[in-house]
């Protein structure tokens, strides 16, 4: 396993360097909306944040999450990240791991042309290797990317299939997004990147709610390769566990 | 077993040294340009700015003398403002990358190999045989990229772009790479400073008023040094100089449809798909 491990790294380092832009949206980094452009082959992100949450229930959670993110073949993307959390066991109930690892393959299906978006698949394979997990979670989603003069929009939709679900649990929520991102500063100042989106989740719960949430946040270049972000969220419809407002920051370095 | 992969690690990264593979994690050459010559890499952001500006707004708007304008005072105010960091052409041109695909990847591999060979003439430890070694990783790069140009015959150039000001400052910033990476290739690390000072300020001071001329194979014409040192990836960089120009020609036509057929006919000419 170790060896193979080795291999699989060392494929990766001796990809060729490419370079990673402003533009390559990352999900959670900092809003749940991505881009449906695998970054390029042979570029690598690694990333680190906090985020602080606050719930209508007072059950909050705070924590650092890291990820890494490369390029391994044209127009394919894999990933891994992980996220530890205050309050873990409540946290499980409502399908939100602490220190689970969530493993991703984006890959393009189109790219974008004069007369259609650009579209991929993400697929994600939640590994239960956090504190109070119950089996592995997989996640499939449809992804679509429109650029226009002076904005992009995205938009996405998936199921989440849950393992082991439990009693009174679904086995496949639904969930979808719908956002825009624009350069504050014009096409002359690229270094700034805003963004907003409309994050849709049906509740874990079997006859739960729908929950509707609100994601604001600001992409900043501010070295040659690294990229500092922040996010604000706050879910306006929902049930009583909903957030009641959600804050991350974080930085991105690329290689 | 640790043994075992310890050992096809070093093996493997040594194989793919060996045929000229570079590891993301050992480029510490990377951005030198960036780091040992912020006063040109400003200026230089600035006419990358200008290139993918002037290009998305030939596509959107055509090639008249009102954008011609607004472009040419923007180009200025970028000179002055100096960014720091080169541009995202996704966001600096969307519709370019939208609706012709081919030509965009093309300027976008172009642009990073000049970048990268300046880069590997800037290194701190850059001696003849390190800098040759990485233009040419940089080019065998560039050449495995879908995008790379194909070598047409040289056509003869449009000499009325030579009427705008934009595409006069913009050949001004092809000037000015060439004139950098001839200061970098014709001088030790200890000089290349003060050559590379004079050259932005001589910039500074030309950008005022640019020649009217149209000479498209600048590194050719102005860096000697570095085209004897670096033939192959001079013929490569003024290629893409030439072509940008073509595409600029093409883009000149006030109706949409025209603007299209030329560059798909530039773009067909030197090998992309759309």
């Amino acid at each position: 396993m170790r060896f193979r491990a080795a291999v699989l790294i060392s494929l990766l380092a001796a990809a060729p360097i490419a370079a990673q832009e402003i533009s390559n949206l990352e999900s959670a980094r900092p809003v749940t909306m991505e881009d449906a452009v695998p970054i390029e082959v042979g570029a690598y992100s690694a990333s680190a944040d906090y985020a602080y949450a606050r719930r209508v229930d007072r059950v909050d959670y705070a924590g650092p999450a890291f990820s890494v993110v490369g390029g391994v073949l044209p127009g394919v993307e894999l990933g891994a990240e992980s996220r530890l959390l205050t309050n873990p066991r409540l946290n499980a109930r409502r399908g939100i791991g602490s220190g689970d690892l969530d493993v991703h393959v984006l890959g393009a299906l189109h790219r974008e042309s004069a007369s259609a978006p650009a579209l991929a698949v993400r697929v994600d394979a939640i590994l239960a290797t956090g504190f109070a997990s119950h089996g592995t979670n997989l996640v499939g989603e449809l992804i679509a990317t429109r650029s226009f003069e002076t904005f992009r929009l995205h938009g996405s939709a998936g199921l989440l299939y849950v393992g082991s679900p439990r009693i009174g649990q679904r086995d496949g929520p639904f969930f979808a997004t719908a956002g825009v991102d624009v350069r504050p500063f014009g096409a002359w100042r690229t270094d700034t990147l805003a963004m907003a989106d409309v994050v849709v989740r049906q509740s874990v719960n079997s006859g739960g709610k729908l929950s509707v949430g609100l994601e604001l946040g600001l992409k900043q270049r501010v070295g040659f390769r690294t990229f500092f972000y922040a996010g604000m969220a706050s879910e306006v419809v929902g049930e009583s566990d909903r957030l009641r407002y959600r804050g991350v920051l974080g930085l991105t370095h690329t290689f | 077993m640790r043994r075992a992969a310890l050992l096809s690690m070093l093996v493997f990264g040594g194989a793919c040294a060996g045929a000229g593979i570079r590891f993301p994690f050992s480029s510490l050459h990377a951005h030198a340009v960036h780091r040992f010559f912020p006063d040109l890499e400003q200026r230089e952001n600035a006419v990358r700015y200008a290139r993918w500006n002037a290009l998305e707004s030939a596509w959107r708007h055509g090639v008249t003398p009102d954008r011609d304008r607004a472009l040419a005072a923007e180009f200025r105010e970028s000179i002055r403002r100096l960014p720091d960091f080169p541009p995202d052409p996704r966001l600096c041109a969307p519709r370019v990358a939208r609706d012709l695909p081919g030509i965009f990847g093309a300027l976008v591999a172009a642009e990073r190999f000049e970048g990268d060979v300046a880069d590997a003439l800037a290194a701190s430890d850059a001696t003849p045989e390190t800098s040759a070694s990485r233009v040419e990783r940089a080019l065998a790069r560039y050449r495995r990229s879908r995008f790379a140009l194909a070598s047409p015959p040289p056509r003869e150039l449009d000499a009325r772009l030579g009427e705008y000001a934009t595409a006069r400052m913009l050949l001004e910033g092809d000037w000015l790479f060439a004139h950098a990476a001839e200061d970098l290739a014709g001088s030790t690390w200890r000089d290349q400073r003060w050559r590379v000072r004079a050259t932005v300020d001589r910039y500074d001071r030309d950008i005022e008023t640019p020649p009217a001329s149209l000479e498209a194979s600048w590194y050719r014409s102005f860096a000697p040094t570095f085209t004897k040192a670096y033939e192959p990836a001079t013929e490569l960089i003024d290629r893409a100089t030439r072509f940008r120009i073509e595409v600029f020609a093409a883009l000149g036509a006030p109706d949409p449809a025209a603007r299209r057929t030329g560059a798909d006919a530039v773009a067909r000419r030197y090998g992309l798909s759309r």
